[in-house]
């Protein structure tokens, strides 16, 4: 038995180690108190315009494009991403189906599209209409970023869809959905966790989600306790990352770095 | 009850297990338990072929469904599912080796790729507009990103326009060693907490996608 990742094993084991307790603990202080959810969350404003502009589309009989991205689910470098814009998918049709605002899902790729698929047909049912309603509205490229994004630009240049929802895994791509979304649409929530992606969100829109945002959506839009108490080991793990980091930096500066904890952050030579 | 036992609670056992098993076998290397990590890919592998599968019924089933009622656009839906069977078709052939095949690959490089690629290339445009909406708003954000972008562009080109000067272009290194590098490792830094946040609930159970 041999760490694949030299010392370096141990510090990521600790890490998970603390994240699991940080999510414990909140676990407990959550069904002690009941309310922890009110003291936490930081606001995530295109949210809370999200909502608004549903509310809009619902009187002005609009329609709304949800896209968890351009990822897959059975490859590491993609599968949160893609499940973080899965939640938010969930998240918006239900809202939108609620308030009557017809919902377009699409998706890249075969599994995705059936997750995707299942959560519009669920908030269909939450809203009181017949399922199967929407394999209608949701259809695949298969694994084509570019020929996704196409398709995307073919969706926003109806009419009728004046609202863009484009969180999760996206690359450069994101350019060619988002700017259509920018010039047809009224309103258009974008977020990616990539640097790629992450670059271009200010270009298409002021609704964005950046970087770790796009985890935290899916806690704002539907708060189950298993969503918030995640949200809060996320930050609690957040601030004691930025606080190594500043030790970090006065420790590199001090000369003590390099002796003492290099040899931990050290991987073996593949 | 049962129901709720085999759609519910057996997926989220299962998942939890696997989960944990793949996670601890990423960190450390157990001798003799390569084989069954081996054959959870290959499942993954499987079950995302028949996903695969399912995708493309789907598929043709709505394509061909618009062809019938005569939808807008159902022209092209024509060229998509005679696009498919072409290619299905070339592959499964008698003699075929599948995706392999030189046919197969014929319409992937020579009529798949350049059609990509030629729209990937519209990327420069759409960019060229939204840096144009953006200075025209006068977002902050979006400001800055084209400022930069012109820098590291002018930077990228001065070696060969000496007039320029070098300035430009240590000041263009420095935009992306420092600030830029800074940034994008906050953000991958970030990300990947949230990750660990997501992937903790499914291996938890808490979130099931895979059930819902």
């Amino acid at each position: 038995m041999a760490f694949r990742f030299g010392s370096a094993t141990i510090l990521a084991i600790l890490l998970l180690v603390l994240f699991a307790l940080f999510f414990f603990v909140f676990w407990f202080l959550w069904y002690r108190r009941g309310r922890l959810a009110e003291i936490s969350p930081r606001p995530l404003l295109p949210l809370e315009r999200l909502r608004a502009y549903l509310n809009r589309a619902a009187e002005m009989g609009e329609a709304v494009h949800l896209s968890p991205g351009a990822g897959v689910l059975h490859e590491r470098k993609s599968v949160a991403e893609t499940l973080a814009g899965l939640e938010v998918v969930a998240g918006v049709a239900r809202d939108a189906l609620a308030l009557g605002v017809p919902v377009h899902a699409t998706a890249d790729d075969a599994v995705v599209s059936l997750v995707n698929g299942n959560a519009v047909d669920r908030a269909h049912q939450l809203a009181g209409r017949p399922p199967g309603l929407a394999a209608e509205s949701t259809w695949v490229a298969q694994q084509n970023p570019i020929a996704y994004a196409a398709g995307v630009m073919d969706v926003l240049s109806e009419p009728a869809v004046q609202g863009n929802v484009l969180v999760g895994a996206w690359d450069e791509e994101l350019l060619l959905a988002g700017e259509v979304g920018a010039t047809e649409c009224k309103f258009q929530l974008a977020g990616a966790a990539r640097p790629a992606a992450a670059a271009l969100l200010p270009l298409i829109t002021e609704d964005y989600l950046l970087g770790e945002e796009i985890y935290a959506a899916g806690a704002y839009l539907d708060p189950r306790p298993g969503r918030v108490v995640s949200l809060l080991a996320q930050d609690g793990i957040r601030m004691i990352v930025l606080l190594l980091i500043v030790l970090g930096v006065i420790l590199a500066t001090a000369g003590v770095l390099d002796t003492i904890l290099l040899p931990l952050f050290q991987m073996p030579v593949r | 009850m049962l129901k709720r036992i085999v759609t519910v609670y057996v997926p989220w056992v299962l998942a939890s297990i696997v989960g944990v098993l793949v996670l601890v076998h990423f960190f450390v290397a157990i001798p003799g338990l390569d084989p069954l990590f081996n054959g959870f890919i290959e499942w993954a592998t499987i079950i995302a072929g028949f996903a695969v599968l399912l995708g493309l019924i789907n598929v043709g089933r709505e394509h061909v469904g618009r062809v019938v009622r005569r939808r807008p656009g159902w022209g092209y839906s024509i060229v998509l599912v005679l696009s498919a069977l072409v290619v299905i078709v070339l592959g499964m052939l008698p003699g075929s080796s599948g995706q392999g095949d030189p046919l197969v690959q014929w319409i992937f490089h020579y009529v798949l790729e350049p059609l990509a690629t030629t729209f990937f290339s519209l990327l420069a445009f759409f960019l060229a507009s939204a840096f144009f909406r953006a200075l025209r708003l006068r977002n902050l954000e979006a400001t800055l990103v084209t400022v930069t972008a012109v820098i590291v562009l002018v930077g990228q080109i001065a070696p060969s326009w000496p007039f320029l000067g070098t300035d430009i272009v240590r000041f263009q290194e420095w935009l992306l060693r420092v600030p830029a590098m800074a940034g994008v490792r906050a953000i991958l830094l970030g990300s990947a907490i949230g990750a660990i946040s997501t992937a903790m609930r499914v291996i938890l159970g808490l979130e099931r996608p895979y059930v819902e």
